[in-house]
């Protein structure tokens, strides 16, 4: 088989990873903003969608950096990508089932770290790269993210209290008034999560992808990301995103905790402030972990707020499994590739065993089917 | 692990993007958050003929320190580290 026929499944698979990043990470944007009714939920996930794209073509500097200094560069093969990608996709696939909102951008570097440490050895891995870039932003970001939530939801609701005791004495209802300008408020902020969203994560396709090209040969080490990258790219992430992941979208919007408009303008400005300033610093961290932290955080800065710590307990351990996992599926991947061989019957008939196994985890996930109308 | 993390996280940049973070988005929030009680105030002051000069303050603030966020947050978008 020829290195052109991986290169095509390589490009193939990491579209599919993209699709599945979009309707898995739709809930950080739009759950809240679902959830409060601020917009109806076909228009949330399209909205999210268009912006998903649009920051797809912003800017394409996490493009080039999704495997810097955790992996080495040299160690890095298509049969690497291949299972890395199938690892990642499998991870979000599985936690997509479970609804839970794991990281997919912590999938995928789970997944290159267990191919590239099959494939290469221990040698290949960056430990400390791994605990500086992944780790220790992972566990810091959901609180930073939690207690700004904590303090904007505590002022929001002062607020709101301010403006129906006006009301009050002027005999109507101010607080009614307050909530509707808050759900206004709400779509400006969750527009922004989304834009930020696909400024991130597209790109994080589209340099997997143009990694899959320095490889191959196709294109020179230091070359661009070539624009018919950036397009597949970003209209993959914004198919995923307008698909809906509805089952994550009511785990964020409504078991996490009961969210009301000031909750949820709250949680998705100070989600938008913690990545936003993540993306300045040089910070890689996960939307989705920041999103859920300042969920999390707005409900417990509402008095009376009932967050479900046990949901909370599960979210947490699944991203603490997510990069072992991701890490051990890209492994065993990566084996039954080197097994199957590389240059032969290998990456077809794992790319076959994913489309199969995707299947039916999409089956099994219509026996018990969340839609558009559970949310 | 603990020692190893000192090492390799860099601490400072943390804590600026915290600091930058919580500045942000607890200052959009109370921002907007005026904006909207500097309206309801606007509207009942028509109502009564009383001064609408400080609610009128109130919307004007609210709102540019939120488009001032905005446009600050889609600098950090394109401009990177």
């Amino acid at each position: 088989m020829g290195s052109e026929l991986l290169l095509l499944i390589v490009i193939a698979t990491a579209l599919a990873f993209d699709f599945t990043n979009g309707f898995h990470d739709t809930a950080n944007a739009m759950a809240t903003s679902i959830a409060t009714r601020a917009l109806p939920p076909r228009v949330a996930v399209g909205l999210s969608a268009v912006l998903n794209i649009a920051g797809a073509f912003l800017s394409l500097k996490v493009a080039t950096t999704i495997s810097k200094g955790i992996v080495n560069s040299s160690e890095i093969t298509l049969a690497v990508l291949l299972a890395a990608l199938v690892g990642a996709l499998f991870w979000n696939l599985i936690t997509w089932y479970f609804s839970l909102p794991s990281s997919s951008t912590h999938a995928l570097i789970g997944g290159i770290i267990g191919a590239a440490w099959v494939a290469k050895g221990s040698k290949a891995v960056q430990g400390s790269g791994v605990l500086g870039k992944v780790v220790v932003p992972a566990v810091v970001s959901p609180v930073i993210a939690g207690l700004v939530a904590v303090l904007g939801t505590f002022i929001a609701y002062r607020l709101v209290q301010r403006m129906a005791r006006n009301a009050a004495r002027d005999g109507d209802s101010g607080e009614e008034r307050a909530r509707r300008g808050y759900r206004f408020g709400q779509i400006g902020s969750a527009s922004l999560v989304s834009l930020a969203h696909g400024t991130n994560d597209a790109q994080k396709t589209m340099g997997v992808i143009t990694l899959a090209l320095v490889v191959h040969g196709s294109i020179g080490k230091h070359a661009g990301v070539p624009t018919w990258v950036i397009i597949t790219a970003a209209c993959s992430i914004g198919a995923g995103t307008y698909i809906g992941g509805w089952r994550i979208i009511r785990t964020l919007g409504h078991r996490l905790t009961q969210i009301e408009s000031p909750q949820g303008f709250a949680a998705e400005s100070s989600a938008a402030s913690v990545l936003l300033a993540s993306s300045y610093f040089g910070y890689p961290l996960s939307t989705t972990h920041i999103v859920s932290g300042a969920v999390v955080g707005s409900g417990a800065g509402r008095r009376l707020a009932e967050v479900r710590w046990n949901l909370a307990g599960q979210i947490v351990a699944a991203w603490v499994v997510t990069l072992p996992a991701a890490a051990l599926a890209g492994g065993v991947v990566y084996e039954a590739v080197r097994h199957l061989g590389a240059a032969g019957a290998g990456p077809i008939v794992v790319a076959a065993a994913a489309v199969i196994a995707a299947g039916l985890l999409f089956a099994l996930a219509q026996r018990n089917p969340v839609t558009m109308n559970d949310v | 692990m603990l020692a190893l993390a000192a090492q390799v996280v860099k601490w400072s940049a943390l804590g600026e993007e915290a600091i930058v973070a919580l500045i942000g988005g607890v200052g959009v929030v109370s921002a907007f958050g005026i904006m909207l009680v500097g309206l309801d105030n606007r509207a009942r002051a028509r109502r009564t003929g009383a001064a609408t000069v400080t609610a009128n303050a109130m919307v004007v603030g609210g709102a540019l320190v939120c488009l001032a966020a905005l446009v600050v947050g889609f600098i950090a978008m394109t401009h990177k580290s």
